[in-house]
């Protein structure tokens, strides 16, 4: 059997396309591409970087991060663990 | 990419960050080169180097395990001086770790872009300080087997728990927390460079290791966000910690009640004398890599002119601080007080207090002229004139408060013995050969905050020219 006749059923064909790739020199060429991008109603979109380029997260919609929520509540843990440990060395122990 | 003409005129009064205009690639080419080089082709000199500061690396590895034989009785430390060099190159070495993280952190939150060539390698000094800062304390207790009393760990041996009251401790804490802060904050910096050099690696060996430590980065616009996030979360930690690590280590004297210890000064005199120390040293090596690196076009005179600038400032703040502490020795109208401070400058430590003095609040005051800052000769010297000054401020508060106290029949003097001398001199060669290793095999500079840094200046030497062409 045809290899890209196994492809086509299975929906790996050489006519598929899984995505599309462009390359730009300068980030402010990036966010406008990502924008105009979005804006015609694309959502699987991801820019790569050798450095953050601003304004990115907007044009292609990456929400914001979580990070921060975490931070704080995993500190305040650690914070109440240290503060604790602190009294019951002191007061009970 | 084409060359962006640049307005003189413009250059001279703001001097671009990174200069020659180079492309990303040539940023990205130029740190990485120091690191890809076959290792049997670095430099002579670099390998002579090493090997100097090995053997005295070597050196301080022979007199810790002489020390630990024998027990601390080969320092010189005894009644009165219990304080001595120990604690004098532990305070030295921890306020010089400071200058690396108000670099990363508070120059970070004030958006000052010119720290980005700088941050990498003043965050990795800051490591190595710490790391020769704690061997002190540790050996100090004479039984670094047992220094795990220090830390809330419940132990059957000891049968105690540690005395939250005392300053000690919260040096224990604060110098641990510090270290782990300041090593999060090097290493998330670290990735994205990690993982262009993953890119670039030709051997199997440098892919594998690259590639672990980059924690499989892409540079995806989501990795960036949190990337950002993160750096800002480390940033905003470690800006306290420039504060309060050198606050805690100066009330391990501040809450004693022994004359010129006891101020309410101490914290911020103790802050900026740190900071002052820390730039002073992260110049001395900053000066040294740019010339023999050959880094001219990423740390600019305009760099090194802005950390002259700090150096300055901070400088006068404690000249400003020992002149405080005079004026307020002699309007307490405490007795002891005024003594310790008069036997301070002219008693039998006279020669360390006045080497302080020159060092720390004479010579900087060169920099109020800017062909001074801009004098890479004037910088180097008074980078290490600095630091001499500061190691004696930290000899002159520790010896001389304790070699006279309230009692004149327990009147003391400090001799420090060649163990004390040798153990010093072996942290320079430690740190000195750790700073080497990281200089060679790691990037020295943030290659992606020095990209980001090019791309705004890029944008607005776009907007310069079409100014001055309309």
């Amino acid at each position: 059997m045809n290899v890209d006749l196994v492809k086509d059923k299975i929906g790996l064909g050489p006519d598929k396309v899984y995505g599309v790739m462009g390359e730009f020199s300068e980030p402010d060429e990036l966010v406008a591409a990502g924008r105009k991008i979005r804006e015609m109603g694309y959502t699987k979109l991801d820019a790569m970087s050798p450095f953050p380029v601003h304004g990115i997260d907007d044009a292609i919609g990456v929400p914001p991060s979580k990070l921060g929520w975490r931070v704080i509540w995993t500190s305040a843990a650690g914070a109440l663990t240290a503060q604790i440990l602190i009294w019951y060395v002191g007061a009970i122990d | 990419m084409s060359a962006v003409i640049q307005d003189p005129a413009l250059i001279e009064v703001n001097p671009p960050l990174v200069a020659g205009d180079p492309s990303y690639h040539d940023l990205t080419e130029k740190v990485s080169q120091i690191v890809e080089g076959d290792v049997l082709k670095t430099p002579t000199k670099y390998w002579i180097t090493l090997s100097i500061t090995s053997i005295i690396t070597v050196l301080l590895g022979a007199m810790l395990t002489f020390l630990v034989w024998n027990g601390i009785g080969v320092w010189g430390n005894n009644r009165p001086i219990g304080w001595a060099w120990d604690i004098t190159n532990f305070v030295f070495w921890i306020g010089i770790g400071h200058a690396g993280t108000l670099i990363s952190a508070i120059l970070f939150l004030f958006r000052q872009k010119w720290r980005t060539s700088i941050n990498r390698s003043a965050e990795a000094m800051t490591l190595f300080a710490v790391m020769c800062a704690g061997i002190f304390p540790l050996f100090h207790t004479g039984r670094p087997w047992r220094a795990y009393w220090l830390f809330p760990i419940p132990n059957t041996d000891l049968n105690l728990w540690q005395n939250f009251r005392s300053p000690l401790i919260w040096d224990v804490f604060a110098v641990s927390t510090y270290f782990t802060v300041s090593a999060l904050f090097w290493f998330t910096g670290l990735v994205p460079d990690l993982a262009t050099l993953r890119d670039r690696a030709t051997s199997r060996i440098k892919q594998v290791l690259f590639g672990f430590f980059s924690l499989g980065w892409r540079g995806s616009a989501r990795h960036w966000n949190n990337y950002e996030k993160a750096y800002l979360i480390l940033a905003a930690i470690s800006t306290p910690l420039v504060l309060s690590v050198h606050s805690i280590v100066s009330f391990d004297f501040a809450t004693s009640v022994i004359p010129g210890w006891h101020t309410t000064i101490f914290p911020p005199y103790f802050v900026a004398g740190a900071i002052f120390s820390g730039f002073a040293c992260v110049m001395t090596l900053l000066l040294i890599a740019r010339w023999t690196l050959n880094l001219q076009e990423l740390i600019t005179i305009k760099h090194l002119e802005n950390m002259n600038k700090i150096i300055l400032v901070t400088g006068s703040i404690v000249g400003y601080a020992y002149a405080c502490e005079f004026f307020i020795a002699w309007y307490s109208g405490d007795i002891y007080e005024r003594f310790t401070f008069l036997n301070r400058a002219f008693g039998p430590y006279w020669w360390a207090a006045w080497s302080m003095y020159t060092c720390n609040v004479f010579i900087p005051q060169l920099y109020w002229f800017r062909s001074m800052r801009r004098n890479l000769w004037v910088m180097f010297i008074i980078s290490i004139t600095t630091n001499i000054g500061m190691w004696f401020e930290r000899f002159v508060i520790i010896a001389t408060s304790l070699t006279r106290d309230f009692l004149p029949s327990a009147w003391g003097f400090f001799h420090p013995t060649w163990v004390d001398m040798c153990t010093f001199f072996g942290t320079i060669g430690l740190f000195l050969t750790l700073f080497l290793i990281f200089a060679r095999f790691l990037p020295m500079i943030a290659i992606s905050e020095v990209k980001g840094v090019l791309a705004v200046q890029k944008q607005q030497f776009k907007g310069q020219r079409e100014i001055v062409t309309k």
